[in-house]
């Protein structure tokens, strides 16, 4: 990363809030779900996109490029308003806290809106709605640790989803309790999936006490709208082999 | 007492695309003040960048050895010594500086490196990975190559070098370069039309990353889409998300494939295995210190992750469909097989500086900013959470501080290993401009090494040799990269010096770090590995074979051993 300069807008800006510098732009929309209802309090993150220079494979920011970046929620209304923004091309991703909507940034792509200097720009945003991934590890000998996974906890386990002919995401971590741990994750409806299960530590058996290959087991599903998937593996011994 | 050197080398950030290069032969050129030795227990390597294998015994001037800097075009050889020539001297000068270990780049499609030549049975690079082989018994070329390879292992054995650091090339070289119309790529993402037909990048169902290029490139050695310019499509400031790994396109009709990539490797450790063989007549047996398939990793590009648990293209190392081919696993097994330690497999990170030379925050994983690529190394080899966390923020001098690493939004690898036994940074500690003073310069210094071992005791692996694997050894190339279309300079004394003392300085402030730290990177085993240096007796650059006033033509890492870099260890 070279020379950036960082200006970050949290704040929710009332619609009346006149610009204070003709040098900067406006940036106001809404996300709804496909039926045009709004979504209330989801999260709306932004990027600016600077010119870059290349740096090895990597690219990075030219010298003196500022790179915005924030975050706002949505209103009731499913509305959302920044004011203040330098002039640029801005990546838009969306989701909703505590429900399964796709974020397009994960599953499809960024939305790019310009947003001009002393004007302001407007951007609707149309969210689908997922369904969620619920996996479910019991873990009766206690082979796997018993705390939430950080990002230094040893993996002895990872679960998640692969898709399209190689692409992957992780289903997170999401608690653990005496008796075994759970994942899970936000995925597209109406998809196929082959569920991922990579574990050089522990064999698992699924529901029906059958083995499930290790250490990379794929088990095929897809996702039906408005129905949840739920797994449950048990935790049988420590894999017969090490990696 | 001030000295002054010059540098020779492949430089950081610029091993990359040169096309026709064969060695470059960069000089760079610096005034060393006389400095301590380094650390408790430190040892020198040297980075030596491209030995052209395919004319190991051809003239050294016709092929690389020559180096533009600021305009003029020096040699780095005279005319009339071989490559092998040159070498010889060079790693005898090393090894006569303390210099314990090398680290070379060792290309395969490159022109002046060519391990895949068409004998009229297997085609060349470029071909596609089903088309090429490695069979150097049944090909001539190939047998050459990897016989040159074996001889420049000899060469190093015979200096009585020990260590060699492997690097494979991430470029084919410009020849190796193709440009594809965006409807013909295709991401891992992809989804499936109603015949069941995979959707290409120009189509929304494609779902290839939102920076696409078209056309898009392909070199044979990348297994991933690029912008003409050699950049990764897919990286965080363009995108967004931290999808690169699934949504940048695929080489498929390019690449070289994992198989017959891993089998030139396998044949490259065999070459170092097999050098200096019983009893040991004045030359030393070879231990592959550090082996890594792409140098430099960093977060905002998670495409990079293909080199360590690729997802795209398993295929050309013998993986099903869709599965995800173990890279680490495959390499790990390569060096256990030829006698060299497996965990040395490694992918060194890059380090991030901030516009501000002291500014310094903390990251996801609670680590400071400055490791940041190694913080990416580590998280995608054991499994963890890697990119930039949406709820992260650039602060006011270009790091990327705060958010959680467990909430969402960053992409993790489907495979996990255990982390190697050896951590390899590149670390040039900032230096802002020429009037920065060598009290600045060695507080920069401690701050960046003394953010190491917080991250060495985050991920455990306060046993793991350190290795700084890329330094300076007297200029400030990365500031030079960073200044667009800048002219490049590599000299301390050229248009665009800078202060003298920064290698001496980057040592002493390696010595002093132990503000913070119970236990300060200095009381580790560390490897400096900085640029190779010509030696420079006025204040000027030359190449080697051209320098004034001077009886022979020295190459140094350290001044001929009484520099800052010398070790406790020889």
């Amino acid at each position: 990363m070279s020379i950036m300069k960082t200006l970050t807008l949290g704040a929710l800006l009332p619609a009346a809030f006149a610009l204070a510098q003709s040098s900067t732009g406006r940036l106001q929309g809404s996300v709804t779900d496909p039926q045009g209802h709004a979504l209330p309090g989801a999260e709306v993150r932004y990027l600016s996109v600077a010119p870059s220079v290349a740096a090895g494979m990597s690219s990075v920011p030219l010298p003196g490029e500022t790179v915005v970046t924030g975050a706002v929620s949505t209103d009731a209304d499913g509305g959302f308003a920044l004011a203040g923004m330098p002039p640029a091309v801005y990546l838009l991703c969306a989701n909703v806290p505590s429900a399964p909507y796709i974020d397009p940034c994960i599953w499809r792509q960024s939305l790019r809106v310009t947003v001009p200097a002393g004007a302001t720009a407007k951007q609707n945003l149309t969210l689908e709605k997922g369904v969620y991934l619920n996996v479910r590890i019991n873990d009766p000998i206690g082979l796997l640790p018993q705390a939430v996974d950080g990002p230094w906890t040893p993996r002895k386990l990872l679960v998640g989803v692969k898709y399209g002919t190689g692409a992957y995401q992780g289903a997170a971590n999401t608690t653990v309790d005496s008796a075994g741990r759970n994942y899970q994750l936000i995925v597209p409806a109406g998809m196929a999936f082959w569920l991922w299960l990579y574990s050089s530590d522990v064999a698992l058996t699924d529901a029906n006490a059958v083995p499930v290959v290790a250490p990379g087991a794929q088990i095929p599903f897809e996702t039906v709208a408005a129905q949840n998937q739920s797994f449950t593996f048990t935790v049988s011994g420590p894999a017969s082999h090490a990696q | 007492m001030k000295r002054t050197c010059c540098v020779l080398g492949g430089v950081h950030d610029l091993v990359r695309p040169w096309p026709g290069r064969v060695l470059a032969a960069l000089l760079l050129c610096a005034v060393l003040a006389n400095g301590a030795t380094m650390g408790t227990s430190s040892w020198l390597h040297v980075n030596l960048s491209f030995v052209p294998f395919t004319y190991y015994y051809e003239p050294a001037a016709s092929y690389g050895f020559t180096g533009t800097v600021n305009g003029t075009q020096y040699s780095s050889c005279p005319s009339g010594v071989t490559v092998q020539g040159c070498f010889r001297t060079i790693l005898a000068q090393m090894r006569a500086q303390a210099v314990s270990g090398i680290r070379i780049f060792v290309t395969f499609c490159d022109s002046s490196s060519l391990a895949f030549t068409n004998d009229g049975v297997n085609p060349s690079c470029g071909s596609g990975y089903q088309n090429i082989s490695w069979n150097p018994s049944g090909n001539q070329y190939q047998a050459a190559w990897i016989g040159n390879v074996q001889e420049f292992f000899q060469d190093v054995a015979n200096a009585q070098i020990q260590n060699v650091s492997i690097t494979t090339g991430s470029s084919g070289g410009s020849a190796n370069t193709f440009a594809v119309p965006k409807s013909q790529t295709f991401s891992p993402a992809a989804g499936t039309n109603s015949n069941g037909q995979p959707y290409n990048c120009s189509q929304a169902g494609g779902n290839c990353c939102s920076d696409t290029p078209d056309p898009v490139y392909f070199n044979t050695l990348v297994p991933f889409g690029m912008y003409s310019n050699g950049t990764a499509i897919g990286g965080y400031f363009p995108t967004l998300a931290n999808q690169g790994y699934n949504c940048a396109p695929i080489n498929q009709n390019y690449f070289l494939g994992w198989t017959n990539y891993l089998n030139v490797i396998n044949a490259v450790l065999g070459a170092a295995k097999a050098a200096c063989p019983a009893p040991h007549n004045d030359c030393v047996p070879l231990t592959v210190y550090e082996l890594e398939t792409q140098e430099e990793l960093t977060p905002s590009f998670t495409v990079l992750m293909r080199y360590i648990y690729d997802n795209s293209i398993p295929q050309s190392g013998g993986v099903k469909y869709p599965g995800t081919l173990n890279l680490l696993s495959a390499m790990r097994s390569l060096m256990t097989a030829n006698g060299f330690d497996p965990g040395r497999v490694q992918w060194s990170g890059v380090w991030f500086d901030a516009s501000n030379a002291t500014d310094n925050c903390l990251n996801a994983y609670v680590d400071y900013e400055r490791n940041g690529g190694l913080d990416f190394v580590a998280q995608a080899i054991n499994g963890g959470p890697v990119g930039n966390p949406t709820n992260g923020a650039l602060d006011s001098y270009g790091l990327f501080c705060g958010g959680t690493a467990s909430n969402g939004g960053l992409l993790t690898s489907p495979i996990y290993s255990t982390l190697p036994d050896i951590v390899d940074t590149h670390i040039y500690p900032k230096v802002t401009a020429v009037n920065d003073t060598d009290v600045q310069i060695q507080q920069v210094a401690a701050l960046d090494y003394g953010d190491i071992p917080h991250f060495l005791a985050l991920a455990g692996l306060q046993s793991a040799v350190i290795v700084l694997g890329e330094t300076y050894g007297g200029t400030l190339i990365s500031l030079n990269l960073a200044a667009p279309n800048a002219p490049v300079s590599y000299c301390w004394q050229g248009s665009n010096t800078v202060p003298p003392g920064s290698p001496a300085d980057n040592v002493a402030g390696f010595n002093n770090e132990s503000v913070k730290n119970p236990v300060p990177l200095s009381s580790y085993t560390v490897i400096f590995r900085p640029w190779m240096e010509l030696e420079m007796a006025a204040g000027a650059c030359f190449g080697y074979g051209t320098g004034p006033g001077t009886s022979g033509n020295y190459q140094s890492v350290n001044y001929n051993g009484s520099g800052p870099y010398t070790p406790t260890n020889h």
